[in-house]
């Protein structure tokens, strides 16, 4: 039973006030924010500018009830009691003893109101939201929103991919030694995950915790840059697996992201990614590598694409994935200053909309993971 | 003015000439139209069972992870006119799509087949390719079929088509050209056909056969006269090592791409 009246008064006063701060603000600027990644002991810390603009909610905030319907998430928002807003953001972590523990949000109904205003950033400014979209059809140069990594990393020439269940697209990389595959690793239990910190794997949250059996998985170890039967940094045990509620206990699909925090710091050795929300969420042309089940055990592939889709909890692509797959980065390659960015994380294969998705890192998946890494 | 009917008939005969060396109808085939069976479920072990009246098509078939198995298949029966029958083995999407992970199970199916299929062998086109593209499987005459778990095989009726040769496609452009000639029905012509690819990938996921599958609207399958056809499959794969073999042949046999 949902309790619509009751959350619509708890959060009327905030409401109000940021109606008016938002009647005498100016267009807002895209938001943004990131944490940068590194290369490793071997080389150079990649350059990546932090955000250039701040999410300030006290800016944008209108009334969840004046927001339209653009897609679940709001109506999820919507019918949430703060409870229940409370309880899907609670980040829970379990440990290989079998050590339950709760992290809740220090504030839920802020946290629901950052991602209601992010939903009503992506109406306002990205009225494709739901739609689908033709990489450059708004004068984005495929080459400028987003590159593709270096050939010579790979076992033949790299192509973006023109069509979901098209022709296979994807390439072996070959050099999975070298930065930023080796960030970029295989999950025993058929997944791919990718550091975004010294020992913090980012993952889907199917790939730690089964929503079918509401058990855990045990099978969590991590081989950066495996190549075959080659695992060149060896295989790194776990400590520790995170998830929120929203998976673990709701089984929203909307909250399928996780991380897995390994028993030793591999990530000062083979550096790590950087991770990053934006809204409006640009239509970028995205990497993704990952370890699909139906090539060679243990080899990496790597696929490249438009973005076509762009919901609020969603990126939907092109690029050709495989089973095994789930876990990896839907990151953001920027030639001119070396940046890389992850914005989504790749979990699904095909659905009604014809393309393979990604849980998007929205503000408060980039806020949770921010805090876990500071706290494990 | 003799001279001037002379003019004329060079000049009606120069277009003939013209028409008829550029009237194999160009067709490409890209994009969408060409479609990895990288998805698809792998077949490990398949029979055709028929009781006189109803076939099946039993087989166990590997998926990616349960949702993929729970999801099922989507097969579809190819039959050129004259041609034996091809079963081709995809999957069927899950409308809120299947987690990524890599949990391999193996699945029984029963796929009904449309009663065309119950009198004669079927050829099956699924991952991963063997040595040979097309899986030969002999029809076996039960008592009783089994009940199906799996939606019924759709039917598609394709026009016979006749390869006369494959060559590399124009310099700078991808792929390659399949010439050939199509029957369609009369007062239909070349412009009516489509075609797809499918790519069918070996045990190591690299795509060895493509599959070429000519269709035309029903009004347009038997008899009639030849048209000409120049098919420019723009995969982007390499072609090395890979074979071609046309669905809507009467006895199709891999080719060397």
């Amino acid at each position: 039973m949902r309790h619509r009246d009751v959350r619509l008064h708890d959060w009327r006063p905030v409401v109000l006030s940021a109606v008016l701060l938002a009647l005498c603000a100016a267009v807002p600027a895209p938001a943004q924010e990131s944490e940068e990644g590194f290369v490793g002991a071997a080389g150079e810390a990649p350059a990546i500018e932090p955000g250039e603009v701040l999410f300030d909610d006290s800016e944008r905030f209108v009334p969840p009830e004046q927001l339209p319907i653009v897609d679940t998430y709001i109506k999820d928002v919507l019918s949430l009691t703060e409870a229940e807003a409370r309880d899907e953001l609670t980040a829970v972590s379990i440990t290989p003893d079998g050590e339950a523990e709760l992290l809740p949000p220090d504030d839920a109904t802020v946290e629901a109101l950052l991602e209601a205003i992010e939903a009503l950033e992506i109406e306002r400014f990205a009225p494709m939201a739901d739609e689908t979209v033709d990489p450059g059809s708004e004068g984005e140069g495929a080459e400028a929103e987003g590159d593709n990594e270096s050939s010579d990393a790979f076992d033949g020439d790299s192509t973006n991919a023109e069509s979901v269940i098209g022709a296979d697209t994807r390439v072996r990389v070959t050099a999975t030694t070298r930065y930023p595959f080796r960030t970029m690793g295989r999950i025993d239990i058929g997944c791919t995950g990718t550091l975004i910190g010294p020992r913090h794997v980012l993952t889907a949250g199917h790939c730690v915790y089964n929503i079918r059996t509401d058990r855990w998985y045990s099978r969590l170890s991590f081989s950066p840059g495996q190549n075959a039967s080659v695992r060149p940094y060896g295989r790194v045990g776990w400590q520790r697996a995170i998830s929120v509620r929203g998976w673990t206990r709701s089984h929203k699909r909307n909250y399928d992201y996780a991380m897995i925090v390994l028993d030793r710091d591999v990530g000062r050795q083979v550096g790590w990614m950087g991770y990053g929300w934006r809204n409006p969420m640009p239509k970028y042309n995205v990497n993704i590598n990952g370890y699909p089940g139906d090539k060679p055990f243990g080899t990496m592939w790597h696929s490249f694409c438009g973005l076509r889709i762009i919901q609020t909890y969603r990126l939907y692509y092109a690029c050709d994935t495989f089973g095994g797959m789930s876990g990896s980065g839907v990151y953001v390659y920027n030639r001119n200053n070396n940046s890389r960015i992850i914005y989504g994380i790749h979990a699904y294969g095909v659905d009604s909309t014809g393309y393979n998705g990604a849980t998007r890192i929205r503000k408060a998946v980039f806020e949770n993971l921010k805090s876990w890494k500071a706290k494990y | 003015m003799g001279r001037w009917t002379t003019g004329l008939v060079w000049w009606c005969l120069t277009v003939v000439g013209v028409s008829e060396a550029v009237s194999a109808r160009e067709l490409t085939v890209t994009g969408e139209a060409i479609r990895s069976l990288v998805n698809a479920p792998t077949v490990r072990d398949v029979t055709l069972l028929a009781d006189g009246s109803n076939a099946v098509l039993s087989a166990t078939l590997g998926f990616a992870n349960d949702c993929y198995a729970d999801a099922g298949v989507a097969p579809r029966l190819l039959r050129a006119v004259g041609a034996v029958p091809h079963l081709l083995v995809l999957q069927r999407p899950d409308p809120e799509g299947c987690p990524d992970i890599f949990q391999p199970t193996d699945r029984a199916v029963v796929l009904p087949l449309p009663l065309e299929a119950a009198s004669e062998a079927v050829r099956l086109i699924g991952r991963p390719a063997p040595s040979t593209v097309a899986i030969p499987v002999a029809l076996q005459i039960v008592p009783r079929i089994p009940s199906p778990t799996q939606a019924p095989a759709t039917l598609a009726a394709l026009p016979p088509f006749a390869a006369t040769g494959v060559s590399p496609a124009p310099a700078g452009v991808p792929g390659y050209v399949v010439s050939g000639e199509a029957l369609l029905a009369p007062g239909c012509e070349a412009l009516v056909v489509e075609a797809e690819v499918y790519e069918v990938p070996d045990a190591a996921g690299g795509p060895v056969f493509d599959v070429l599958v000519l269709r035309a609207p029903e009004r347009c399958i038997g008899g009639g006269a030849p048209v000409a056809l120049d098919i420019h499959v723009r995969t982007p794969q390499r072609l090395v090592g890979r074979s071609l073999y046309v669905v809507n042949e009467r006895a199709p046999l891999p080719r060397g791409l």
